[in-house]
């Protein structure tokens, strides 16, 4: 019996079932820096990639193969990506990105606080494309924004005000993500917004264990 | 100036001439206490009684684990993700693969056992006394490393317009300079009590001898520098001495000028004959059938009595439960990895931040710093290689190993960490060329070593921040429920064996107090 989610998946997610799995060795590459089932490590800089729209995901293999990302100085998170893209054989990157895409993985935990009422504002506009809940819309080439790892967000905002990212003419979903983010006026306005975007998806605190097997002695 | 101490005396002398100095004047004075007593680790025998413990990890804190468990009676499972053991104990020969992320390498050395480079570990302080007395039972026969040569070369782009000099002249000219300044500070002093006559005449001497300096306190050249010539048959001429303001110039006198002064840097120092792997090999030889190696771990779960753990091997998912499990996986992996650990434990693990320490071994086909009076030690530079390693062994033979470069700078390891693996090669070549005119033509090949992009490790060595050691260092060196987190990382001594190997005891000792007590008490038997 599968579980729920994993019969959605098979419905909704097509290219999970066609394409063929990607080799065990190249996801444990993956998985190496993004974690368990890619549910992001923020003490390696490498975002949640668990359950990431399949589309989205190609795209941005796509991007660092083509080193639209990856290649500026000031981006030593995203120069440790880019040979991991390029290396990868082009024939894996759809199943590669099908794979993350059927996981599931703990949404991750809030790390950063700013003014969720100003967020909010700021957000209005982020929502025409990104959706009103952060869900994404495929048709706009937007990404869902609700669970992923805010510091990562905050980060990926901040290579965008700096045009460190989508400032190549052939990343025309870059260029337009570049156009947008000028409304974001100050590292708070990141802050700001990324704590709005961190409502839409509940803080689920980990399972706390509770020392079990500390001995007598202790 | 009104007066000296005796503190005051050593603090101006550490200030000014390094640690030897203030070290040689305290042990004059009888202020150094004695080094301890060796190190063991003692885990008490189970007998009838059974304990599995998982380790993760075969690097040198994950094999002493195994090694003392296995003979306390313990069940021990050990996974390592790699496809061989040691961690950063890496020695590279030729045919060796090098699993750095995006740029799988081949060690190209010629196949000789003397042709190999210790890419991570490479020296072994005298006062490293667990590791040493795992060497002396493991039979791992220890040879001298030279650390510091006085010969090598110092270049600075600072210094000389770049034109590189001997370390020997440097640092002679800039103690004769420091001596000449506090001889007279000295003579224009009435010493303060608790100095007597007696006290300051020896105080001057002291000086006189530390700089070289003449008979009326002034410092006019020294033979310490090396003669400009003769010295055997004819008499020795002394070199003129270098302008101390451009010696101050150069960042040299920062740190480099005292390396070989510091705790863990000063002679003597060793390496295991044939390569640091000698050690791990060491190891192998008595428990590497504990040893899975490719076994990738997904999953560390605290459960209600003891720890479990869900690795991949070769595409296949398995499970392993523990009574303890002892961790020497990167805290920043760990980081990553499918856990129940409590939100103190994790915002530990995530705040300790890895170095991107980088390394080159370069096989040249002629030993030509021999020619150059250079046997063994290290060459500095301003440059991103950092350093030239010359082989402390093997003087005279046909070919040698070089390390070409050692990064200890994060912008200076990212920029290389950058390249693709020839360009890096390329790169350490030219920087060499600075100090080695001609240095490209007796260079046969390379290999880098990234250790922040090396595969299942990315990062070296871990990094606290003052204020993380008050709070999460401790956290992270007790265990949560049966789990404990080991390596050199959980050490203060991050980037040494000795660390991996007191980070097990640390643990180790912990087990054992556990497991006793829980028999004392009759329990879970």
């Amino acid at each position: 019996m599968l579980p729920a989610s994993a019969v959605l998946c098979l419905v909704t997610c097509s290219v999970a079932v066609f394409a063929a799995s990607p080799p065990a060795g190249v996801i444990a590459d993956c998985v190496l820096c993004h974690g368990t089932d890619g549910r992001g490590n923020e003490a390696v800089a490498a975002p949640r990639i668990a359950g990431m729209e399949p589309w989205y995901l190609e795209r941005q293999l796509v991007a660092f193969r083509r080193g639209w990302r990856g290649t500026h100085a000031a981006d030593d998170q995203g120069r440790e990506m880019r040979p991991m893209a390029v290396m990868l054989d082009a024939e894996h990157v759809g199943s590669v990105a099908a794979w993350f895409a059927a996981r599931e993985a703990p949404p991750p935990q809030p790390t950063l606080t700013g003014n969720v009422d100003r967020g909010r504002q700021h957000y209005s506009l982020c929502a025409q494309c990104h959706g009103v809940r952060g869900e994404g819309k495929q048709s706009l080439g937007a990404p869902a924004l609700a669970g992923q790892n805010d510091w990562y967000l905050a980060r990926q905002l901040h290579l965008y005000r700096s045009q460190y990212r989508g400032q190549v003419r052939e990343d025309s979903y870059g260029m337009q993500m570049l156009a947008m983010v000028g409304t974001l006026v100050d590292d708070q306005a990141v802050l700001d917004v990324v704590a709005f975007i961190n409502t839409f998806t509940e803080p689920c605190s980990l399972a706390v264990a509770a020392s079990p097997a500390d001995g007598p002695g202790s | 100036m009104s007066g000296y101490s005796r503190r005051k005396v050593l603090e101006l002398l550490g200030a000014a001439g390094g640690s030897a100095a203030s070290y040689q004047v305290a042990m004059a004075l009888g202020l150094l206490a004695s080094p301890g007593p060796m190190v063991k680790a003692s885990v008490q025998h189970l007998r009838d009684t059974k304990r599995r413990v998982v380790i993760l990890g075969a690097g040198v804190a994950g094999l002493v684990a195994a090694y003392e468990l296995d003979r306390a009676g313990y069940e021990c499972i050990v996974l390592e993700a790699s496809h061989r053991p040691g961690g950063r104990v890496l020695t590279l020969r030729g045919g060796d693969i090098v699993d750095e992320v995006g740029h799988r390498q081949v060690c190209r050395f010629d196949r000789d056992p003397a042709l190999y480079f210790n890419a991570g570990a490479a020296r072994i302080p005298a006062d490293h006394v667990a590791l040493l007395q795992y060497c002396r039972e493991l039979q791992v026969p220890l040879e001298v490393f030279v650390n510091d040569n006085r010969n090598a070369l110092v270049h600075d782009d600072c210094l000389f317009g770049g034109k590189p000099v001997r370390a020997r002249e440097f640092m002679t000219d800039a103690r004769g300079f420091v001596s000449e300044l506090l001889a007279k500070a000295v003579l224009g002093e009435r010493l303060s009590q608790p100095f007597d006559a007696l006290d300051a005449e020896r105080l001057l001497g002291f000086v006189r001898t530390y700089g070289d300096l003449d008979s009326n306190h002034f410092y006019r050249g020294s033979s310490r520098a090396g003669l400009r010539n003769g010295g055997f048959i004819t008499p020795g001429e002394l070199k003129e001495p270098f302008d101390f303001s451009e010696l101050l110039n150069s960042n040299f006198w920062r740190y480099q000028m005292h390396w070989a002064e510091s705790n863990d840097q000063a002679a003597t120092m060793m390496q295991p004959v044939g390569g640091m792997d000698a050690i791990v090999n060491g190891f192998m030889g008595r428990m590497g059938h504990l040893v899975t190696l490719e076994a990738i771990v997904r999953r560390i779960h605290l459960e209600q009595r003891g720890v479990s753990v869900t690795y991949a091997f070769h595409g296949e998912e398995r499970r392993i439960e523990a009574d303890y499990c002892i961790n020497s996986i990167p805290t920043h992996l760990t980081a990553g990895l499918d856990h129940n650990f409590p939100r103190d434990y994790v915002d530990a693990l995530r705040v300790v931040e890895r170095g991107k320490l980088f390394k080159i071994g370069l096989q040249a086909r002629e030993r030509f710093w021999e020619a150059e009076h250079i046997y063994g030690g290290i060459s500095w530079t301003s440059q991103d290689i950092t350093q030239i390693w010359y082989p402390p062994v093997g003087f005279h033979s046909p070919k040698g190993i070089l390390l070409g470069a050692y990064t200890f700078g994060d912008a200076g390891g990212q920029r290389f960490a950058d390249m693709s693996p020839s360009e890096r090669i390329s790169v350490a070549i030219e920087q060499g060329e600075r100090l080695h005119p001609g240095y490209r033509n007796y260079i046969e090949n390379g290999v880098s070593v990234p250790w922040h992009r090396m595969n299942h490790m990315l990062g070296c060595s871990a990094r606290w921040r003052p204020e993380d050691r008050q709070v999460h260092y401790p956290r992270l060196q007790q265990p949560v429920g049966a789990h404990y987190m080991v390596g050199d990382q959980i050490s203060y001594h991050s980037g040494w064996q000795e660390g991996a190997v007191r980070s097990a005891h640390f643990a180790l000792a912990d087990i054992d107090r556990r497991v006793q007590a829980d028999l004392a008490l009759g329990a879970w038997s």
